[in-house]
């Protein structure tokens, strides 16, 4: 099909849409006891619909049982696929600051819901709108640096684009927090803000050079006790990634987003970043595994663990062995292609010199863990496997 | 439009199965072993009541046939996989049947409001579209009621043609066999071991209608008795494997096999049409299947009239039978099966198939005197849950093994069922969290939450046939089990 008649297909689609949901129309049997009014709503709304709301980055909107009925099989694909909501931690959620899981019971709901006819319920049963997000979750920032403006051609689908912005600071200054607010909100896709090389070299120990990695929905994270160091004069690297929805598949798009800057009043631990990654390439192959790891050769605070931006489909778990053989799980996830994030662990964990740190990484069957009609959102195992701890010494 | 989507002759019934009485033969349940007590009821009690809002809102003017369009069939208002050429009543409900006029589109696997007239791709997520039953009628702007027939609304205007994705069909047996769905919904297979040493395998639509001729000879296939997988590569080679072709009366694709010793694992690899991604259907046989089918039911009922000497069907390896001593043998079959002699390609590999406790396949007895009622398998048996959490955590385990054994008997169809069992358990534990001591509270909420995703995981596999994958969500489904067990230690007893 030829680009502009799949414009006319795509409209075409919205008008069914219209169509198909009129009431009484729908031909599917309504097995679910859950209605939407009563039952889906109210965890759309707690869960979703931040995301899921019109001119975000997500191309349907969750907040109606009209505009969610069409939807319904793509959100059963993607739930059980564990797709979303984009949490990739296993196990224990508490041990992090910034999580965004489902209740069993609720997960249940969405999936019968949505699997068993999409009953829509009384609408005097819906709950009242969700507040829009503000733009800035943290507040009004204390400095905002507006990136170039860019265009998105309307023959472009998706485009990386790195902008360099000056910080003007005249000294050292520390940071707490670092946002992003997207221009257009539907096709800035993720971003990453980092310090610019030359100022700081990042290595093992080193300081950490990357502020933040936002993607959409995420609320920034505050450091506690600790900061990113933003050397006097630095540059930032505003790295985003557009990517159109079908929804403005042949717009001309114009993005200006710029970064919030969050300082902290007073001097404290510099985040540093502690990156484990195996010395030969990745094997590639679905199944295989890798270990790798290192040794700290300092007594360390981890504060928080990312993993490679564009890792997918690859499960990770880093294990810290200490010197007195006590031991402990600091992470195990499974990352997904454009939803890389910071993961901020409740409270940090005191690794003595000595601690080895081990990673195990291991291709999965895709496949098998996502339902059929699930599309693979990047390639098994595609991406660096790479993990980064952010440690502070401990004093 | 396609026209295979009508009735091959006028009067021929496409679904419902009669017996010689005319009534209506019991429908099996969608789910093996007959006492799931799942969605049966509660699908069509509902799918009553929106067929019939549905059906309320047609005006029918004219079932005369419309130039450029499919023609009318009737439909049950309960069962809408009854379809029908002429007038009639519901042979399972009853009711008057009602008129529908059905034609194939295509769609999108996950964003069905896409529905188009011809294969392409999704506008939305670029997905291949994939083959759908719709049912046509005819509107005009701002009313609900739809017609059957294209024609001009009280404005002069041209009424909108409607494209309706249509229920889908069951998924019961037609031939005794095993029953998958195809990953794209709209293809399903039905694999079955009839007593002369062939797998059959009949290829259907959405609603178990046998696909035409002309599309079944686009269809590759082979059945594989034994392979090899490399588990470091992830690739599969065959070992033994016997190729598809279409059988004598064109209705189904057939392999010869030299022996059929059960029970039996075979793996049918299916490409559906040139271009799409070949799928694999893991059968497991533990006995014959009997045709239950009107035809093959007159057939024999016309073969125990005619006393006829019946050749015996080729015997299987004696090595293979030697080889299991105390394992009764059956006689060779009694009934000759109908099946006019094939043209499939024979191969000669005299595989015997799983040797293990074998059973020679012999023709089915089905006039037999009934056998006594088996006992409930408590795998496919509904039960309250407990009332305490000591009474929870045992159910999970319970179910657990029952899932595992269902996989080991190769009843991908039923694994579902003590998947969502455990599922609900685990909704009710996460109700009691509270009593958990709180360093562990959130490691179990966490797992109870994947056990939910798993379970659904499971039913989704279990529907397409894919051991590998079935097993794959199984053993993920199982080590959660387990940490809910484990992390659940902190619950007072």
């Amino acid at each position: 099909m030829t680009r502009p008649a799949r414009l006319v297909f795509a409209t075409g689609i919205l008008a069914a849409m219209a169509i198909a949901v009129q009431p009484g129309l729908a031909h599917k049997a309504i097995t679910s006891p859950y209605t939407f009014n009563e039952d889906v709503a109210p965890i759309l709304r707690e869960h979703c619909v931040a995301c899921h709301a019109d001119g975000t980055a997500a191309p349907m909107s969750l907040r109606t049982h009209t505009e969610t009925v069409p939807w319904a099989a793509s959100m059963l694909v993607e739930l059980v696929a564990g797709h979303m909501p984009p949490w990739s931690v296993e196990g224990d959620a508490s041990r992090f600051r910034n999580v965004k899981v489902l209740a069993a019971r609720d997960l249940d709901v969405l999936l019968t819901w949505a699997a068993g006819g999409t009953p829509a319920g009384p609408s005097a049963a819906a709950p009242p709108p969700a507040p829009v997000p503000p733009a800035w979750p943290l507040g009004e920032p204390d400095v905002t640096l507006s990136a170039p403006e860019f265009t998105l051609r309307a023959d472009v689908g998706q485009d990386v684009q790195e902008f360099r912005i000056a910080t003007g600071t005249r000294e050292d200054r520390w940071l707490r927090a670092v946002d992003v607010r997207p221009g257009d909100t539907t096709i800035v896709r993720s971003a990453t803000v980092a310090v610019a090389q030359g100022h700081d070299a990042t290595g093992p120990g080193g300081v950490e050079r990357l502020l933040a990695l936002w993607v959409p929905g995420d609320r920034p994270v505050p450091a506690e006790g600790a900061a990113f160091r933003l050397p006097a004069g630095a540059e930032l690297v505003l790295r985003v990634h557009y990517r159109k929805t079908w929804l403005r598949e042949r717009d001309v798009v114009r993005d200006r987003s710029a970064v919030g800057l969050y300082f902290t009043p007073a001097r404290t631990e510099v985040i540093r970043a502690v990156t484990l990654e195996p010395a030969a390439a990745h094997p590639g192959s679905p199944g295989a595994e890798v270990r790798f790891g290192r040794t700290l050769d300092a007594d360390m605070q981890v504060l928080a663990i990312y993993p490679a931006p564009g890792l997918h489909d690859t499960t990770l778990t880093v294990h810290a062995t200490r010197p007195d053989g006590t031991g402990e799980t600091l992470i195990a996830f499974r990352p997904q292609a454009d939803w890389a994030r910071r993961y901020w662990l409740s409270e940090p964990v005191v690794l003595p010199a000595g601690t080895r740190l081990d990673v195990r990484a291991s291709t999965d069957a895709a496949a098998a863990l996502a339902p059929p009609g699930a599309l693979p959102r990047a390639p098994s195992g595609a991406g660096d496997i790479r993990v980064t701890l952010n440690v502070i010494p401990v004093r | 439009m396609q026209p295979d989507l009508q009735p091959a002759g006028r009067g021929r019934r496409l679904r419902p199965r009669v017996a010689t009485s005319g009534r209506a033969v019991p429908r099996p349940s969608r789910r093996p072993g007959g006492t799931l007590p799942a969605r049966g009821p509660l699908v069509a009690f509902a799918l009553a009541a929106t067929a019939l809002a549905v059906v309320a809102l047609v005006t029918v003017r004219d079932t005369a046939p419309v130039a450029g369009q499919p023609p009318i069939s009737m439909t049950c208002p309960h069962h809408p996989d009854v379809i029908e050429t002429s007038p009639g009543t519901c042979p399972f409900c009853q009711m008057a049947l009602v008129p529908v006029r059905l034609d194939r589109a295509w769609t999108c696997l996950v964003h069905p409001a896409t529905i188009a007239e011809e294969r392409g791709t999704c506008p939305i997520c670029s997905r291949q579209l994939v083959p759908v039953t719709v049912s046509l009628t005819w509107r005009c702007p701002g009313s609900i009621e739809e017609h059957l027939e294209p024609g001009r609304c009280a404005d002069g205007t041209a009424m909108t043609l409607a494209r309706t994705v249509r229920p889908h069909g069951d998924h019961n047996p037609r031939h005794g066999g095993q029953f998958f769905m195809a990953a794209d919904k709209w293809h399903h297979i039905e694999g079955a071991v009839p007593a002369e040493q062939a797998f059959r395998l009949y290829v259907y639509d959405d609603y178990s209608r046998p696909l035409p001729l002309e599309e079944l000879e686009r269809v590759r296939g082979r059945v594989v008795a034994e392979e090899d997988f490399d588990p470091e590569t992830r690739t599969t080679t065959d070992l033994v494997a016997f190729p598809l072709a279409v059988g004598a009366d064109g209705t189904y694709l057939e392999a010869r096999l030299d022996a059929v010793v059960l029970p039996a694992e075979l793996t049918a690899k299916i490409r559906f049409a040139p271009g799409l991604d070949e799928e694999r259907f893991d059968f497991t046989f533990t006995k014959p299947s009997l045709d239950t089918s009107p035809e093959a039911t007159a057939a024999r009922a016309a073969a125990s009239e005619t006393v006829t000497p019946v050749p015996p069907a080729p015997a299987a390896p004696e090595a293979v039978v030697a080889s299991a001593p105390g394992v009764e043998t059956a006689e060779p079959p009694a009934v000759e099966v109908s099946a006019p002699p094939s043209p499939i390609a024979r191969v000669s590999a005299g595989t015997a198939l799983r040797p293990a406790t074998p059973t020679v396949l012999t023709a089915p007895e089905p006039e037999a005197a009934p056998a006594p009622v088996p006992e409930p398998d408590p795998a496919l048996l509904a039960e309250p849950i407990a009332e305490t959490i000591p009474g929870m955590l045992d159910q999970l385990r319970a179910r657990n093994a029952q899932i595992g054994d269902l996989l080991e008997r190769g009843d991908l169809t039923a694994v579902w069922f003590p998947a969502f069992q455990a599922k609900d358990v685990a909704i009710a534990l996460e109700s009691r969290l509270e009593e958990l001591d709180p360093s562990g509270r959130e490691a179990t909420s966490a797992a109870l939450q994947r056990l939910v995703r798993l379970a659904w995981l499971i039913d989704a596999h279990g529907d397409t046939g894919n051991r590998r994958n079935v097993t794959a969500a199984y053993e993920a489904f199982s080590t959660t089990v387990d940490e809910v067990i484990a992390d659940a230690g902190g619950f007072p007893p």
